[in-house]
């Protein structure tokens, strides 16, 4: 036997064996296959639209981004505020006055009026 | 776009095979129908859209894809048993003696219908031929030879290269030629 009367030979084979199945099986495959056209009519006759665009997966990864976008945001903000308080320190740190007058009762009172 | 007409007879002239193939590759008959049910239901919702002559080469790849998932879910199923398995208390264990018992005297009523439906002497030396053979080499083989698919197309389906499809084709033919010639079949 040569190459193409093998493969020539095991087709018919198959091709006998898909043709002769049970009766059951053609039967349940036909049902899956009106099953699955059942299910597909709505895509097979209307023309997607802009609502074939909400899938399962595009809007988790929509939410995904949405999501790492906040959290970005949220620490930039984070940051900034840090930083401000950290100017804010060292400013009175460094300062000539004694960081304890800020404390003082006196300077509150003074630090209202000076806002009014 | 295809019709739906279109679709079905495309369906019901390859569903066959399909499930033949899947027969081959999982090795049960109510799984290889499950697969074929997943195949199905792939093409019609996600490529219904398709013209018709690009039907057959893509639902072949979604077919050797349903077989992919079918095992890499039955790897995660065995994953799961194998670890919850050990807590099972004795008695758990006699009842599952006694369905796989009771599972073992249905299973040769389930499988029965398949195997009667292969009357063909020849037929069943070629689908043991079949099962001896590499998964990659059958599935090469059947989508080559069976489906008809050209190179490009198998190698797309099995998601691998050109040459790898002509060297598996090459020793699935060369594996069956020796099959058949040990089994003393001639055409």
């Amino acid at each position: 036997m040569n190459e193409q009367e093998i493969i020539a030979y095991v087709r018919r084979a198959l091709d006998e064996g898909a043709r002769d199945l049970d009766g059951a099986t053609v039967a349940r495959l036909s049902a899956l296959r009106h099953s699955a056209l059942d299910r597909g009519q709505p895509r097979l006759r209307h023309h997607p639209g802009v609502l074939a665009w909400v899938q399962p997966r595009r809007a988790a990864v929509a939410l995904a981004l949405l999501v790492v976008l906040a959290f970005a945001g949220w620490q930039q903000a984070r940051q900034a505020e840090l930083a401000r308080v950290v100017e804010t320190d060292l400013s009175l740190l460094t300062g000539e006055l004694p960081p304890a007058i800020y404390a003082d009762r006196i300077f509150g009172l003074w630090l209202k009026g000076y806002r009014r | 776009m295809a019709t739906t007409r279109e679709i079905d007879t495309f369906l019901a002239g390859v569903e066959r095979r399909a499930f033949k193939q899947a027969v081959y590759a999982v090795q049960d008959h109510h799984s290889a129908l499950d697969v074929v049910q997943n195949a199905m239901m792939k093409l019609v919702e996600r490529y219904g859209d398709r013209p018709a002559e690009e039907l057959p080469p893509l639902f072949q790849r979604i077919l050797q894809n349903a077989i992919h998932d079918h095992f890499r879910r039955s790897k995660v199923r065995d994953f799961w048993v194998r670890l919850v398995s050990p807590l099972r208390d004795k008695d758990d264990e006699h009842a599952e003696t006694l369905e796989s018992v009771a599972g073992a005297m249905e299973a040769p009523a389930r499988e029965n219908p398949e195997q009667r439906s292969v009357g063909n002497e020849h037929l069943a030396l070629i689908e043991q031929a079949l099962a001896t053979l590499p998964a990659r080499q059958r599935q090469a083989f059947l989508l080559r030879y069976w489906e008809e698919l050209d190179v490009a197309e198998t190698a797309k389906a099995m998601g691998c290269s050109q040459g790898s499809v002509k060297t598996h084709c090459f020793r699935a033919v060369a594996a069956l030629a020796t099959w058949l010639r040990d089994k003393g079949v001639t055409p």
